[in-house]
Formats: C-alpha cells, structure tokens, sequence
C-alpha cells in the first residue's frame, strides 16, 4: 500500500464468443459475454462483481487475470498493461493474481493428495520438492486452518469448507496480491460459509491482499465488499460503495436486485419488486440492455439509445437514462 | 476470531495408509461385483496354469516338436485328458503351453495399442484445432478399413510369425484407444482443476500427463481389459489362417485351424483351444466391468 | 392430535448400510402439518430434510435404506405399511413433488406437452378408476385426451406460463430455467395434491427468478388451498414463503416455530447460530458469527444431543440424553435441555 494508484484497473474490457450456425459453421454473430467494461480495484480493497447468471461476472473475472483471452481491452495490473505481455510473461505475472473457485471439489485434482496440490505451485515456480516443500505446505495448511494429518488426504474425504480451503492455501503458496474469487461460498451451508468468510477476510488483512469478488449473493456482497459494481448482460449498470448501493441503490436492476434478496429480518419489510421475465440469451441491438424488463417508466430512449456509465455523485456512477449527466 | 478446523482428529494418517485406505475401498466394491470376482478367480487360475504349466503338463515335448504319429487322433481319455491332434501331441499339453503364449501376445498388443492410442488421443484432445483434425482424420483412415484385414494385410506385408502379428494387430487396434482418450481429455480440459493448474502457471505437458490424463486413466484401462481378450482372439483368428505363430509353437488359434479338417468326428481337437480362449476373453470382460469402481477413488459407496 | 392432521410423522428412524459402516441418518423426526399449513424445513447438507421428505413418499432404495423405528401417518393411515402398488397410487392421488434441478427432471426428447399429458393421464386414469365405475362406461379415449389437453392448458396458465397453447408444443431446451421449474410445479400439480413437497425449488435459480417463483407458489396455496412441505437451505426463502418452520440438525428436528416468532426468539443453540451466521447489514468485518466444528459423523453420532459437541451451552445432560420436545410458547417446541425443567 505505498500509493494511491490502485492495483488493478481494467478498461474496455470486452469478450466476444462467436456464435456459430448454419452451413460450414461459419460465425453468425457474437455473444457479447463482457462489453466494454471498466473498472478499478484499490490495493487491498475489495470489488463485489454482482449479477446473475449470463451476466458475464465470471468471464470478466477470468479475463483480467487472462484465463480467458479477452477480445479487446486494457488491463492494468500494478501499472502494467497485461495485455501486452507474452505468453511467457504473463506466466509469471500470474503468481501474483490467483483465483478461488466456485464448486471446490471440482477445482481439486481428485488424483492428487491435498499435500502434492498444495506443493505443485512450490515445485512449478521455486522448484521446491521433498522436506522443504512440505514444511510450507503444513505451514499454509495451518494458515486457512486445516491440521498436519490432513496432507495425505485427498479431496473427496474432505467437506466443502475444507476443500475451499485447500483451494486457498493453493492460491496462497505463490503469494499473490490480487485473489480472484468466483462465487468462493456459493456452494456452502451458511455456518460454513460464514468460516470461509471469516479466513478470506482475516488473510487480506494479514498478507494485504486485493480481492476481486465475484458472487450473486448481495448478502454475502455486502458483507465482503468495499466497493460493488453491478452487472447485467455484459455491462455494468451501477457502481458505488457498498452503502451506497444498498442505501440508495439507483439503477432499476440494482433496486430490483436488493428487494429480491430473501431476508430474515421480520422488521425488514420492504417493499418488494419482482422482476418480468428473464435475462435471454441475447442482448437487444440497440438500447438499455435491460429495457425490456425494467420496472421503471421507461423513457423513448431506452429503447434506441444505450445509456452510457455516468457519475451521479462522488463514486457513484449509473448507467440509466432516468439519471443523466450532470 | 480463531478458526476452527472441521475435521475429527485422525492422527497417524501417512501417504501409505490414505493409499491402502482407497484401495480398500475400491476392493469393497468389487468384492460386491460378483461377476467381476468370477471373472478375477478365472484369471487368477488361468495365470497361474501359464506360469506352471511346463512343470504340470504330462507331455511339455509335444508342445516343441515332439510328434508321435502312431497316437495320432485319439479321443479324450485318462491318458491324454483332451485327446491327441493328427500328429499325435496331447492336446492338454498344448493347450496349457500355449496360455502363457496367449497372454504375451494379449499383453504386448495392448500396451502398443494404448500407448499409440493414448498418445495421439490426448495431444489431440488437448491441443485441439488443426493438430486434433489432422490426428483425427489419420485415426479416421484407420477406422475405416475393417480391422481384420487390415491387420491381415499388416502382417502378411511383415512376413508372418508371432512377433509381426503382435505389430499388425496393435497397428489396426490403437484408433479405439484414441478416440477414447480424446473424448475424456476433451471434457476434463474444461474442469475447473485444469484451469486452476493453467493459472498455477504449469505447462502442457505438466496439465496433460498430471492432471488430465490420469482421471482418464480408469476407462482406458478398464477399456484395455476388455479388449485384452479380444486382442488374444484376433490374433488366433490371424494364427488360424496361418498368419501367426508357425508350428510346432502352440497357438490356439492355429491350432483350431488343424482341428477344423477333423470336425465334427474328431470334435476334441478344435474344441479345447477354442473353450481356452473363450474362457480367457470371458473372465476378462468380466474383470473389466468390476475394475471400473477399483480405480476411481472418487466414487465412494 | 388435531383433526385437521394430514401429515404426522412420528419418532422416524432411517439408516443407510455403507462401506464406512451404518449411517443413522433419521434419528427420531417428530414434524406434523396441518392442512393449509406451509412449512419450511431448514437445515444444512446431510441434516436429513430431503430424506424426511422422501420417506413421506417412500422413494427410498431399499436397501441400502432401511425405515428401523416411527410411522408416517397421512390422514390417518400409515404411509410406511402399504405395499408398493398402493404407495404408486397413493403418490399419484396424494402427492406432488418438485425437485432442486429444473433441467434433469424433463425429458429433453418430449415436448412440453407431450410430458404434462402423461402426467395428466397418468392421474386420470388412478382417479378415474372409481369415477368410471360409478358413471358405468369408459369415457372414449379421444375424449380422455381432450379433457387432458384442457386441463394442461389450464395448469399452465395457473403456473404462469405466457402463451401456453403456443409454447406447450415446444421442447424443454427452449425453455429458461425459471419456465422449466414452472412446468415441474404444473406437473406436480396434475393430480390435484394434498400435500406439495418442494425440494429445493430456487436453489439453482437466479434470485430475481427465486423471487418469481416463490410469489408463484404463494400464489398457488392461497388459490388452490394448497399444503407445502418446503425444503431449503436458505432461512431467507422460509421467512418469504412459509408459515410455519422446522429447522432439523443431523437427523432431527430442533425447534418447531412460527416463521417470525423463530426469527425473532430462536430457542435453540443451532438456530441461534444459524441465524447469526448469515452475512447482513450489521456483521462486522472478519466476525461473522459461525458454529464451530462440523456435522457429525452419522456412522458414529455423538450421544444424547447431536449437537452438543459444537455446542456453546452443553451441559452433561447433554452427553447423556436425547431432549425432548418443550414447548414454550403457543407453537413453539424446541427439543433442548435448556428449556427442558430439570436441567
């Protein structure tokens, strides 16, 4: 944390998958998974990545540390632009992001023991083998809280809590600065999850790390997140901090969003707004992506026009027609 | 907050013991198979025949040249178990000397075939685009000619003998093991570990032979035990026709072929090497089924 | 017992043979609904709420299952001594189930149609049993099948579907998830239920189409008089949807309550740290409340309480003895030795 530029900042970051059909295979057309999105992290903050499935959250998250090949964008990492780094740079650039995955189980090799998947890092990078290898593994098995007799195991004697933590002591062993965490508790019961949580916190603040994370939970984005960007159909429709997103959340999707997030507060009986329909497949070619479910009183623009990402306050930016510029 | 580990404590645990404890399980489930378990005693028995066999055999001559034609063509009796052929060599004799022939040559076939197979299988399947299309097209050329006679015309080209019958099969045989082991990389080069390895920062070679090919390694080798047997079929089908092994060796397939002039009156002469490879590529079909659940140490029931 | 009853089960006991030896998964469920009612049974992975469910219905395999001790009774009658030509009726007339994964439960080779008539027919034809003999004469098949597309036109539209007489012919690949777990709950509907279990009907759904559904299902019980037994992990599905809930920690129910009573006044050690669990407005960074420990082993359960080794409040009673209901409050009933009057 020695200045204020932040660690990670993404611009027009854009990832088309082709659509292919018809005679011979040829492209039809593209799916625009991300379309033009930027944003940016702060050292040892973290950006909740929110939205549903098909919204493009995960590929976003795995362009930035280039597990996916984005189509088109710049991307700064620590003042470096990744994108114009080869293939061989960029493998060693990768020590410093990680990524944490959704279904632990299958981000484990099942043929491995916990011991020889937590080592393979040590032994790719540092060429670390035998005794010494093992002494950091025990180390960093006992940093995400798991014991010594757990080395020899493997994933599938383990419960899903333990086998995210084996994934983190992975992700850990290069000891990275920016952890990209794919929905890290999606598949967790609640006082598991609640463990987890709790040791990604306690790791930021012990090895300062960055987090980008990526999740459809509010509740659990509210909890983690410093700062939120909303995403719906490849774009990002709102940003702030997290206050501000869940005190006075701007965007339509983003309200709607909120009010759907089951509570168990009795108190908390708000109003609640259901959205029509669901996210197609497509986004439409022209317009507000999200015009054709939107709630609110649509203006003739919405249809026609794409509304641009513009800031309505310090920190608060909003892609909405109902909120233009200033 | 301190956290808390989950686990109950269960100290002593070793490389060893978490090996042995899946392999334990992998036993359980087998021994419920009871088929497989059929299928593992026959085999056990037959191996067992093809180690001892030149010390058990009442005639180990007859299976190296030793003919005796005033015995020729007897029927089945005390005295040779499974009557003599028209030379007059027990027929017990050979059948029991040629086991340990018919595992070699089952043996040999396989492992050539899986490892060409496996090989252009998995740089196909991982690499993908034109190095998949041209792999595959090739093992395409190879599938469409029909196996048989292709394997014929292989080791008729080689000259005959056992040895070129083993290339000529294994030659024909390795397209299956590709295809299969396309298909498996294919799907595992999605799974989130090999991603998470690609992100790791290990090159091809490391994500290919450590993380993929080895949860592939369970249907191909469950495929290799089925084909084994019909492996040792071809080649006595190639032996039969003459192809294969050269008299005196105690090929079964070729020494089904004497006995086809001799059927159905002197029935035993065919019979007893075919009943030996049916019993053979039987118990190994079976033992592949059961094989599955052995070797996946995921499947826990 | 109340007479309106339709579901009581009682002291239910369910094991499983392994090669680990044998898991006692159901050690004694006590739950009992009412008509009308709409529980929400909660608990985490392995807790034992999708097997009560399936002993309802008894689609069990046994073995390696086995039912050791405990009735279910539905309107009375014990569900768990019919044989199993009754139980397929009884399941046809009496039942309907929705499951977590809208994707796996259609036959992607049917059309819509095609599935929701057989459903439909299939409950004709177990109801209509009687109703033909009392009439004397078998309506004509065609005429079967036309009253059968009308009623699947009917579901449909209860269900929510927009244009159902068009996209009734289409497949289930082109239908989104949310329109898929719809026409489940149609299907599950075909047969005029008693009693509607729901397992897990939002889990794999996008929380704006969780939203969707569970006002659907709301929709249905007030329109339709409908009972719901409904499974989840979520607290938050429970306090939107249900009226009543049962919250079960491995193998057993541990408070019964009233959805904002059991929010509000949670009695029991393990609701009260599920609650505090979740992530919210007011939990601070790094200190989210969580339950130490993990569930247990049910080859081997703990003794007494199942919960007392995690458990903050463990008294030595605890180690020796299984708690039994209290009650205390009007529909309050908490199985903990902390409220019991002799601790």
């Amino acid at each position: 944390m020695t200045n204020g530029s932040p660690l990670l900042e993404v611009r027009h970051l854009k990832k088309y998958f082709p659509i292919r059909g018809g005679f011979l295979n040829r492209r039809v057309g593209d799916l625009k998974a991300v379309d033009d999105v930027s944003f940016s992290v702060p050292r040892g903050k973290t950006l909740g990545l929110v939205g549903e499935s098909g919204s493009g959250k995960t590929t976003a998250g795995k362009c930035v540390i280039r597990l996916i090949e984005p189509t088109a964008g710049e991307i700064y990492f620590d003042g470096v632009d990744l994108m114009t780094l080869s293939d061989r740079e960029m493998r060693r650039r990768r020590l410093d992001m990680q990524m944490i995955y959704q279904s632990p189980a299958a981000s484990l090799n099942g043929r491995m023991t916990i011991g020889q998947i937590i080592a393979e890092p040590l032994w790719i990078h540092e060429r670390l083998r035998g005794r010494q290898a093992k002494e950091r593994v025990m180390e960093l098995l006992h940093v995400v809280g798991l014991k010594d007799e757990h080395y020899y195991r493997y994933p599938h004697e383990f419960s899903g809590g333990q086998q995210q933590r084996v994934g983190i002591a992975r992700a850990l062993a290069v000891n990275p600065r920016l952890l990209v965490l794919d929905e890290p508790t999606s598949a967790l019961d609640v006082s598991v999850q609640a463990q987890v949580l709790n040791l990604l916190q306690r790791l930021q603040d012990e090895f300062e790390l960055t987090f980008l994370f990526i999740s459809h939970d509010l509740g659990v984005v509210r909890h983690m997140c410093d700062d939120v960007a909303l995403m719906y159909m490849g774009v990002i429709v709102e940003v702030a901090d997290f206050e501000t997103i869940f005190e006075e959340p701007k965007h339509p999707y983003t309200q709607a969003l909120i009010s759907a997030i089951p509570e168990i507060d009795p108190a908390a009986s708000r109003e609640e707004i259901v959205l029509q329909g669901e996210l197609s497949a497509r986004q439409p070619v022209q317009g507000c992506p999200f015009a054709p479910r939107c709630p609110a009183n649509k203006l003739d623009i919405c249809e026609t026009i794409r509304p641009e990402l513009v800031e309505i306050q310090e920190g608060h930016q909003v892609a909405c027609h109902l909120y233009p510029a200033p | 907050m301190v956290e808390q580990s989950e686990s109950p404590v269960q100290s002593q645990y070793t490389l060893a013991s978490a090996r042995w404890e899946n392999f334990r399980r992998g036993v359980y489930r087998f021994r419920r198979n009871m088929l497989s378990m059929v299928g593992l005693g026959i085999l056990v028995v037959i191996i067992i025949v093809a180690v001892i066999a030149p010390i058990i055999v009442p005639y180990p001559g007859d299976a190296t040249g030793d003919v005796h034609p005033l015995d020729r063509l007897q029927a089945p009796s005390s005295e040779h178990y499974f009557g003599t052929d028209k030379v007059g060599r027990d027929i017990f004799s050979r059948v029991l000397m040629g086991t340990g022939l018919a595992l070699q040559v089952g043996t040999v076939i396989i492992l050539l075939a899986a490892g060409i197979g496996v090989t252009i299988g998995g740089v196909g399947g991982y690499f993908g685009g034109w190095i998949d299309d041209i792999l595959m097209r090739f093992t395409d050329i190879f599938l469409t000619v029909p196996a048989l006679i292709l394997a014929i015309a292989i080791t008729a080209a080689l000259g005959r003998g056992i040895i070129n019958t083993m290339i000529g099969i294994a030659l024909v045989w390795w397209p299956g093991f590709a295809r299969l082991t396309r298909s498996l990389v294919l799907s595992l080069r999605e799974e989130p570990f090999v991603e998470a390895a690609r992100g790791l920062g290990a090159n091809h070679a490391r994500i290919l032979f450590r993380h993929i090919l080895p949860n592939a390694v369970s249907p191909i080798i469950v495929k290799m035990s089925t084909d084994f047997g019909f492996a040792v079929l071809t080649a006595a089908a190639l032996g039969f026709i003459g192809l294969g092994a050269q008299p005196p060796t105690p090929e079964w397939g070729a020494m089904i072929n004497d006995g086809r002039a001799y059927f159905p009156d002197e029935w035993w002469v065919a019979t007893f090497p075919g009943m030996a490879i049916f019993l053979l590529v039987f118990s190994l079909n079976l033992l592949g089924d059961g094989l599955r659940d052995v070797l996946d140490p995921r499947a826990r029931r | 017992m109340p007479e309106d009853t339709l579901l009581d089960i009682q002291d239910l006991h369910l094991q499983f043979k392994t090669f680990d030896g044998t898991a006692k998964v159901l050690a004694g469920v006590n739950l009992s609904m009412r008509r009308g009612d709409v529980l929400g049974l909660v608990g985490e992975t392995g807790c034992g709420k999708t097997m009560t469910a399936l002993s309802v219905a008894r689609l069990i395999p046994m073995p390696p299952g086995e039912i050791t001790r405990g009735r279910v009774l539905f309107n009375g009658e014990d569900v768990l001594l019919k044989s199993d030509d009754e139980m397929q009726q009884f399941r046809a007339r009496h039942l309907g189930m929705i499951f977590q994964d809208p994707v796996t439960n259609l036959n992607p080779l049917f059309s819509i149609r095609e599935q929701l008539m057989d459903a439909v027919l299939y409950r004709q034809e177990i109801n209509g049993r009687a109703a033909a003999r009392w009439r004397g004469f078998m309506p004509s098949v065609r005429q079967k099948r036309r009253e059968a597309f009308a009623r699947v036109v009917d579901l449909m539209r209860l269900v929510g579907i927009p244009e159902a007489e068009r996209r009734i012919h289409e497949y289930p690949h082109q239908f989104s998830g949310g329109m898929r777990q719809r026409v489940l709950i149609a299907m599950a509907l075909a047969g005029d239920p008693d009693l509607l279990i729901a397992d897990e009907p939002t889990t794999a759904l996008d929380v704006t189409i969780q939203a969707q559904i569970l006002r659907l299902i709301r929709q249905l019980v007030d329109q339709l008089h409908l009972t719901v037994l409904l499974i989840t992990h979520n607290l938050g599905v429970v306090a939107r949807t249900c009226e009543r809930v049962a919250v079960m920690y491995a193998g057993r129910v541990v408070e019964e309550a009233p959805v904002a009573e059991l929010f509000r006044n949670p009695q029991h050690p393990y609701t009260q740290g599920l609650i505090k669990a979740l992530p919210g407005k007011h939990t601070a960074r790094g200190e989210l409340q969580n339950i130490p420990g993990t569930i247990p082993n049910l080859n081997d359960p703990p003794p007494g309480c199942r919960f007392h080794p995690r458990c903050a409040q463990v008294m030595d009673v605890c180690r020796r003895e299984v708690p039994g209901m209290v009650t205390i409050g009007p529909d309050h009933h908490v199985y903990c030795h902390l409220h019991s009057e002799t601790p």
